[in-house]
């Protein structure tokens, strides 16, 4: 390695490599409903926008398995003060499922 | 930017800035984390505790398998409820790997040394006793096809399906991943009237099958070497009559190396 520098852990393992070239946690958005929205990231000139949309359910086990929730995510990938929208929307199988038990919605906003 | 640490590695790629949330690796999710609940569906039960939600790469290993469900149970762990192929569920859940990665937290494996750093709201961002998630490239998983078996599929003499339908692919480029791993999660939903999940009683002496519970179908994802797929999934062996359907959307997925990790 000619420039840079690794991080080990006590057991000698590399826990962080400056000369990897990893995308980047820019954001993590959290949302307790669903709808729409965006965000625009200015100031950053040269990454795109990768965002990744994941559900937390509440306390109840498997009540929210007969449901179904998109996040209809659109990136920027312009390189130029990349965007980032979404429209959370949740369908339910009729007397089975009830969106309502949802808790959360995570964004995972990367810049890579 | 007025204070802080800011690297930029030889080919001008900011590796590493105190503004960023480094999200570490906690645990590997296994065969021996795994309870099947039917043939359809297992799930993980993580020994991690923390409040911070986890978020979970799955290696595939050439099984079809999705996120349907994470909560965190009264124990305080946290439950990852996983969707399968046709009847394999066992076999899925003894072929494929979980990588689960949670926000910096607080604790610490070695507290009296190393390097922690901590943004300028106090909270931690980075823990040099925890490996990062190194994310090797983005890939768009797109949705599956709209013409799994149609709104008349089956009827009253029940169909048989199997495997999946629908699929489609899209390559992701990343090469020289030994177990390529990404976040696949179930979205869409499709509704039947019926489906083999069907109670038989007896009565007079004639033998019913009474039919109680509905199909459903969600869709559900791969993670290859090459590629990335995504297609509709079915719970139990026959169908008919579609009720109620929602095709997902593409989406865009992160790919690492889960070898990373082990």
């Amino acid at each position: 390695m000619a420039v840079g520098f690794k991080i080990k852990d006590a057991s000698g393992n590399v826990t962080l490599d400056s000369t990897e070239t990893t995308a980047l946690l820019q954001e993590k958005l959290e949302k307790t409903a669903t709808g729409s929205g965006s965000k625009t990231y200015t100031g950053i000139t040269s990454r795109n926008s990768y965002a990744v949309g994941l559900c937390e359910a509440g306390g109840s086990t498997g009540a929210n398995t007969w449901t179904g929730v998109d996040f209809n995510i659109s990136n920027s990938l312009s390189g130029a003060n990349p965007k980032v929208s979404w429209n959370i929307a949740c369908s339910a199988v009729s007397g089975l499922g009830s969106c309502s038990s949802w808790d959360k919605y995570h964004i995972f906003v990367f810049m890579k | 930017m007025s204070y802080g640490i800011n690297i930029v590695n030889a080919d001008s790629y900011l590796t590493f800035n105190e503004d960023k949330i480094y999200y570490q690796f906690e645990e590997k999710l296994t065969s021996t984390n795994a309870t099947v609940v039917f043939e359809q569906r297992f799930y993980w039960d993580t020994t991690y505790t923390g409040s911070k939600y986890p978020i979970v790469f799955i290696y595939s290993n050439g099984y079809w398998c999705s996120i349907i469900d994470t909560y965190r149970l009264s124990n305080n762990k946290w439950r990852i409820e996983l969707w399968t192929e046709g009847t394999k569920a066992t076999a899925t859940k003894n072929n494929i790997t979980g990588y689960v990665f949670t926000e910096s937290s607080e604790s610490s494996t070695n507290p009296s040394w190393g390097i922690k750093i901590n943004n300028a709201s106090g909270n931690r961002v980075y823990d040099s006793d925890f490996n990062i998630m190194r994310i090797k490239d983005f890939s768009d998983m797109p949705a599956p096809s709209s013409t799994y078996p149609g709104s008349s599929h089956g009827g009253w003499n029940f169909a048989a399906v199997a495997g999946i339908y629908g699929e489609t692919s899209n390559p992701h480029g990343v090469t020289s991943l030994e177990k390529p791993a990404a976040l696949l999660y179930s979205n869409g939903i499709m509704q039947y009237d019926r489906d083999f999940y069907w109670r038989q009683y007896f009565e007079g002496g004639f033998s019913f099958r009474w039919h109680t519970m509905c199909g459903f179908v969600k869709s559900i994802q791969k993670v290859t070497s090459a590629d990335v797929k995504h297609g509709w999934g079915h719970m139990g062996n026959n169908v008919m009559d579609v009720t109620n359907k929602v095709t997902p959307g593409a989406y865009v997925t992160p790919i690492l190396d889960g070898a990373d990790y082990d």
